[in-house]
């Protein structure tokens, strides 16, 4: 879909991440792919999207992103 | 009064820099110790320098970094301003930073950047350690819940 507003974003945001939550690094790549990574930071602003850090039993840290209440 | 974790970075010049995050004082300690070395692999990304010391009143051993690039310099800065949940900033100035963290012709960071990015989740969201979620604080112990500026700084002894 093409982005041209943040309600084209954040649609695009939240149905990127229905499915589950994902790495950052893989929503960096999939707003690459729809020319939308300069929007990557209005994602902070939407209420329903939690970013998530975990540092593993492995000593690995984690950064992913999803919605609330989602899977 | 909450628990001050730093991070002393080092650049080639042998020039210091000390990195100040607050975070609640009900933190265990055996989680502050956590917190301490994930909060060092955050920075690590984001700095050319070289971490020499790192802790919260007694030093905390973990993973060395890298050595200092020859180009590292503490006085060359991102300053990141947060807003507490009580309307208080707290700047966190990180020393010795990477220059591809900013945007292309711009004295702004690039939020998107996956390293920046962990670092303001980091201090907004929290890190997880041990099953426990610890959130930054600013002075007065309040939590920090968003980013209001990100830009390019300098030093007082840069001239």
């Amino acid at each position: 879909m093409a982005i041209r507003s943040y309600p084209d974003f954040e649609a695009w945001a939240r149905d990127t991440l229905a499915s589950g939550p994902l790495a950052y690094e893989d929503v960096v790549a999939a707003a690459r792919l729809v020319g939308a990574e300069s929007r990557l930071a209005h994602l902070r602003e939407m209420p329903d999207i939690q970013f998530k850090l975990v540092l593993g039993d492995d000593g690995v840290l984690r950064h992913t992103v999803a919605l609330r209440g989602g899977e | 009064m909450p628990i001050s974790v730093f991070f002393r970075i080092q650049d080639a010049k042998g020039d210091t820099s000390t990195i100040t995050i607050p975070i609640p004082d009900s933190t265990a300690l055996t989680n502050v110790t956590g917190y301490v070395n994930a909060m060092s692999s955050i920075l690590e990304d984001l700095i050319n320098g070289t971490l020499v010391e790192a802790g919260f009143a007694v030093s905390v051993a973990v993973t060395p970094w890298q050595l200092a690039s020859p180009i590292s310099d503490v006085q060359e800065k991102a300053r990141f301003v947060f807003r507490g949940v009580n309307g208080f900033l707290k700047s966190i100035s990180l020393p010795a930073v990477l220059e591809s963290i900013f945007s292309p012709g711009s004295r702004e960071v690039n939020q998107s950047d996956p390293a920046v990015a962990a670092f303001v989740t980091a201090i907004v969201d929290g890190v997880e350690v041990g099953g426990v979620d610890i959130e930054a604080t600013d002075i007065r112990g309040d939590d920090l819940t968003n980013l209001v500026q990100a830009t390019e700084a300098w030093g007082r002894m840069r001239g």
